[in-house]
């Protein structure tokens, strides 16, 4: 192969630095974040070279399967974990140069939402108190302002007031979910972490819970990352999408390209096996194959090869650099600005 | 015509003897045809895993004494008849694969010896040779080597892999499968969707395929009965209840489902959430949640057949006549 990307500006690479967030200041971005662990035989690279931004307004989904880093992720920006290279920026300054106050306001700025909200609520705890515990924390709102956003949060996902003064343990998982929402809700944040947030949820209750989800992203401009196995889901909730592979980003775009005419031969699988609720689909081109490597011993070359169907020579000695093309950011060698090779 | 291989008629599971016991299954009838595929779909608490579990009388003694209605294998009513006689047809006729494969596989036994357990039981002879071929039927590498493994040394696709070879080992006519990828990765679970086709095709069998997602049930179904709240609402070909679903709740819930090819602005709802056994309303169980109720609904619906086999319990099919031209 002829380097066909030769015209193509490669980010990143060891020489050129890191690419700067885009336009708008990013409210928390990663630049080439890792995250390896010590495991028995050697270390485990979870996370590498993960450059991202979550701007004002803006709605960035995450996809990967299972054992891609997923989790890793976000538990780095959530700074409940600390990278082993890169670094999670809040807005403009790693998380690990920020002030008492700076982290106060980080952790007020972004809030998560995880998966289970049957292990994400405390079983003892009143709605009320589980709402209004970090506004009580800050220390800066009075027993009566606490009251009000309380009212106020439960509203915003479409529960009543009454349900304040109510346990966890009387609520279905739909329900629940509405009040860890309404908790991440209370300190008025301008970023939410989704994790999963409808995985564990009714086909029913999903459709209630993204539509929530979209209203605050639209009504209130928050931003919101949105972590998911799930295509479909991720096409519904996000302007942008990346994509990810055994810790590494192998293509980023707009959502609505990514879903219909994706560049790298993962995400063509990926969205082959998101089964359309329709039988007289047509088959796909691009079947999903074999199984995920172990990620303590990741293939050589491009990580993808071992399951890759247009895997060449070079893909498996050289591991393919995340370039730009028009259509978005892709890490395959088949892939240059033009299309396909 | 061809008698059904399993036919259910009118199966009421109560939480108990009692007759105001709180019920999971509700006067349900649905037949099952050799070599057909029928998918259960519903959400928690529907009922369609209590369904399978009942076909092998596989419930808990206190659901099993609250079980009425029948049962029909080739005739002969799985409820009544001796324990000699089922044990018989577990396993050698009825097969079941779950959707957790650590809980059904033994992790102090290795896959050769629970493989050879179940083929033993088939009457096969050379036990080896057999379980290398049922292994590699399932598309397992280096089937010889893999018979010395434990299940903890292999991945979630690997084991539910292998708990289909040992559901297969004795050749059943139908295989129950209780939501068996719903544990597994998008990529693995399309991967597993193929394989359980070619089994189907190779072992001429049934299968009742017990799931929530729909795109499963495109993928792998002829036929799909919705169950909601303990009753099938509608049934019917495939492609005949994906194309013109009748029922409102089959309806609305078609159309809740994310997909990749377009995003609506918002996705259609239903409001509420299922209700619980013992909570379950009067009538037509969906009615509180139904966008179509009216008072009638209040009233057990009637149960309508729209086109040969396409039949719904409903007092308000959402019929669309400039649909079925």
């Amino acid at each position: 192969m002829k380097s066909p990307d030769r015209a193509l500006r490669v980010v990143p690479s060891p020489e050129t630095p890191p690419r700067a967030a885009p336009a708008g200041p990013a409210i928390l971005e990663t630049r080439r974040l890792g995250r390896a662990f010590k495991v028995r035989g050697g270390l485990l690279h979870a996370l590498s070279e993960v450059t991202l931004a979550c701007t004002p307004g803006t709605s960035l989904g995450i996809v990967g399967e299972s054992g891609c880093g997923k989790t890793t992720l976000n538990r780095l920006l959530l700074a409940l974990d600390q990278p082993t290279s890169g670094a999670v920026m809040f807005k403009g300054k790693p998380l690990s140069d920020l002030s008492r106050p700076e982290l106060r306001a980080y952790r007020r700025a972004v809030q998560p939402v995880f998966q289970n909200p049957y292990s994400s609520l405390s079983p003892r705890m009143k709605v009320r108190r589980i709402i209004a515990e970090p506004l009580s924390a800050s220390g800066e709102m009075t027993r009566a302002e606490i009251d009000a956003r309380v009212i106020e949060v439960l509203e915003q996902v479409g529960l009543s007031a009454d349900v304040a003064e109510r346990l966890p343990s009387e609520f279905s998982g739909g329900q629940r979910q509405r009040i860890a929402i309404a908790r991440a809700l209370a300190s008025r944040p301008e970023l939410l972490l989704l994790d999963e947030p409808v995985s564990s949820q009714d086909i029913s209750i999903q459709a209630q819970i993204l539509n929530i989800l979209k209203d605050l992203q639209e009504d209130y401009g928050l931003a919101t990352l949105f972590v998911s196995h799930d295509l479909a889901t991720v096409r519904f909730m996000c302007d942008e999408v990346v994509v990810i592979y055994l810790g590494r980003v192998v293509e980023r775009g707009p959502a609505a390209r990514i879903c219909t005419r994706p560049d790298h031969p993962y995400t063509a699988a990926l969205l082959a096996a998101a089964l359309p609720a329709d039988p007289a689909a047509p088959p796909t081109a691009t079947p999903p194959m074999g199984e995920l490597p172990s990620p303590l011993n990741p293939p050589s070359g491009c990580a993808y090869h071992t399951r890759c169907p247009f895997a060449q020579e070079v893909c498996k000695r050289d591991r393919p650099a995340l370039k730009e093309t028009p259509r978005g950011q892709v890490a395959c060698h088949r892939v240059t600005a033009e299309g396909w090779t | 015509m061809t008698d059904p291989l399993l036919s259910i008629r009118d199966l009421t599971v109560r939480v108990g003897k009692r007759a105001d016991a709180p019920s999971i299954l509700d006067k349900v009838s649905l037949d099952l045809m050799p070599g057909e595929t029928l998918g259960l779909v519903g959400e928690s608490g529907s009922g369609k895993s209590t369904l399978g579990m009942s076909v092998l009388r596989l419930t808990s003694p206190t659901l099993t004494a609250g079980t009425t209605g029948r049962i029909a294998w080739k005739g002969d009513d799985i409820l009544t008849m001796p324990n000699r006689k089922l044990r018989h047809i577990r396993g050698e006729e009825i097969s079941m694969i779950l959707q957790d494969p650590m809980a059904s596989l033994n992790p102090v036994q290795s896959i050769g010896t629970q493989l050879q357990e179940a083929l033993r039981r088939g009457g096969k002879r050379n036990l080896s040779a057999a379980a290398e071929a049922a292994l590699s039927e399932v598309n397992i590498p280096s089937p010889a080597e893999r018979l010395r493994a434990f299940p903890h040394q292999m991945s979630g696709g690997m084991r539910q892999r292998i708990v289909s070879a040992i559901g297969l080992a004795q050749d059943p006519e139908l295989l129950i499968c209780d939501e068996p990828t719903t544990a597994l990765d998008a990529t693995i679970q399309y991967q597993f969707l193929e394989l359980l086709k070619a089994l189907r095709a190779a072992h001429h069998m049934a299968m009742l395929f017990i799931t929530h997602d729909f795109g499963v049930v495109a993928r792998i179904c002829d036929r799909v009965a919705v169950m909601y709240a303990g009753r099938i609402v509608e049934t019917g070909p495939v492609a005949e209840i994906f194309a013109r679903p009748a029922h409102p709740y089959t309806k609305a819930l078609l159309a809740s489902v994310p997909s990749t090819g377009h995003a609506p602005h918002r996705l259609p709802v239903i409001e509420g959430a299922p209700p619980a056994v013992g909570h379950r309303p009067e009538g037509c169980p969906f009615h509180p949640r139904c966008a179509a109720a009216s008072a009638h609904c209040r009233q057990a619906p009637p149960r309508t057949e729209l086109r040969p086999g396409h039949t719904l319990n409903c007092w308000h099919p959402q019929e669309h006549p400039h649909e079925i031209a």
